[in-house]
């Protein structure tokens, strides 16, 4: 990028400077960069400057303007080489606009016994943890729990995925899957899921698993959803 | 101040260890976890946290409970993937399983507005309705009814019988190998007729696959629905690169 000097008109050294702080990796992909009061208060320009200076990251794709949440920094994308769209697709989900992800906790713990094993850590080892409300149409349709050993990823704030999903996050690192295993199957589910839900008697949930796998066949991180049947179907594609 | 974020929540970990417990000692089915009390202090958990923890797994399948007499690990679902029935029914064999077939119906019918989109014919071509119950090791599993394409396929019905499954004949008489296709997985109920075939309650959820199978050249071979039971199959999927 072309040096910024004092002359250059402000919005134009705002850019470069937001530029700057991304490619340095100040604001990490997938993260809120501040909001427009705290740039305006701490460059001392007027909120129109700040955001002429954003829209034209946003219309770069170095951005992405969500309503009511902020404005968000996309990575670049690096290839996942297991296609986009493969696996058990929830049919209404992918890129809908009516969906609405809601953190509910995301905490470091413990692996523990269960991913210990699982991802070929010691118990005492740190993981991320994540569980998120997923709503469509304002219904609470699913219940989503992520696993992932704390090394995977830089920090935990880049998991923000009500903005990006989890799989572009995953790309935005470099972290390359070769394969994913999933298991659906049908179950009553526990009062407390249930409630969450306000899943009707009588209506069961959709339990997915998901296992993904690094090159060197390694899990690296591990999802669980408890889905509203009632509201979500899925639909999968073979191709021998 | 100390870091406390690495603590587990006491339920999320009670639910772990079991879970790791069964997978670790490889229990099987129908083996009797140890009670209540050597679990607590195994673990050092609260009798209460316990209790729960059991609850959440049965509620998901994973155990059971006798009344009286304990709590036991749950049959293991049979895994039911992509990759069509024929290799299902050859993996649950090569299992030790007994895997039989009954054709409850067979008809010819006009194609309706919903079979003729989905099997890409015209309103009223001939097709073959067949309806069959699939039984594992003697208890029936799915219900499944499949439309051909009667004018595609002549004759298929005189090859097709308890003993054989369909992808071989279209193979051997009709050179179609099914190589794609793409599944819609729903849940639904038992209804009454259909309880009684799976000789199970009214109610029960199950599984409503249908779909369509496509052959070497991208034509429709099958439109089929499957009814599965949901307390006997997990759906499974692998993506590799």
């Amino acid at each position: 990028m072309a040096n910024t000097d004092y002359k250059m008109p402000i919005y134009l050294q705002l850019r470069e400077i937001i530029r700057n702080k991304i490619e340095e990796g100040e604001y990490l992909p997938g993260t809120a960069i501040p909001s427009e009061n705290k740039l305006a208060e701490t460059f001392g320009i007027n909120r129109l400057t700040i955001r002429n200076a954003v829209d034209a990251l946003v219309n770069e794709g170095l951005l992405r303007r969500v309503q009511g949440k902020g404005v968000f920094v996309v990575g670049k994308k690096n290839e996942l080489s297991i296609e986009e769209h493969a696996g058990f697709v929830g049919s209404s989900f992918e890129n809908d606009p009516r969906i609405s992800i809601k953190e509910l906790q995301k905490s470091e713990r413990e692996a523990g016994n269960k991913y210990a094993n699982l991802f070929g850590l010691e118990v005492e080892d740190e993981i991320y943890y994540i569980r998120q409300m997923h709503s469509i149409n304002n219904a609470e349709t699913s219940i989503e729990e992520f696993f992932i050993p704390k090394n995977i990823l830089p920090s935990l704030d880049v998991i923000n995925s009500s903005v990006f999903t989890f799989r572009d996050i995953l790309s935005f690192y470099g972290i390359k899957l070769k394969k994913m295993t999933q298991s659906l199957r049908i179950i009553k589910g526990s009062a407390k899921v249930r409630k969450m839900l306000n899943v009707p008697d009588g209506v069961a949930i959709l339990l997915l698993e998901c296992d993904f796998y690094n090159e060197n066949n390694t899990v690296i991180a591990h999802s669980i959803s408890n889905i509203r049947s009632d509201i979500q179907s899925f639909t999968v594609s073979l191709h021998k | 101040m100390n870091k406390t974020v690495s603590r587990i929540q006491p339920g999320m970990e009670a639910i772990e260890k079991l879970e790791d417990f069964i997978k670790v000692n490889r229990l099987k089915a129908h083996t009797r976890i140890p009670c209540e009390k050597d679990l607590c202090d195994l673990w050092g958990v609260s009798r209460s946290t316990l209790r729960q923890a059991v609850d959440e797994l049965v509620e998901n399948g994973v155990l059971y409970r006798v009344l009286n007499k304990g709590v036991y690990v749950a049959e293991s679902r049979y895994p039911r993937d992509m990759a069509g029935v024929s290799a299902m029914v050859r993996d649950l064999i090569d299992q030790g399983n007994e895997v039989t077939k009954k054709i409850i119906a067979v008809n010819e019918i006009p194609a309706n507005k919903q079979i003729a989109r989905n099997l890409r014919v015209k309103l009223g071509t001939k097709i073959y309705k067949i309806i069959k119950c699939r039984s594992i090791n003697g208890i029936p599993c799915t219900i499944e009814t499949t439309y051909i394409n009667a004018e595609r396929y002549p004759g298929f019905i005189d090859h097709y019988s308890d003993d054989v499954t369909m992808d071989p004949i279209f193979e051997e008489y009709y050179n179609t190998y099914q190589t794609s296709g793409t599944e819609r997985i729903n849940v639904t109920y038992a209804t009454e007729a259909e309880a009684e075939m799976l000789q199970t309650e009214p109610g029960l959820p199950m599984f409503f696959a249908s779909g369509v199978a496509l052959d070497q050249n991208g034509e429709v071979v099958m439109y089929y629905k499957q009814l599965i039971r949901s307390d006997k199959f997990v759906f499974v999927c692998t993506v590799e690169s």
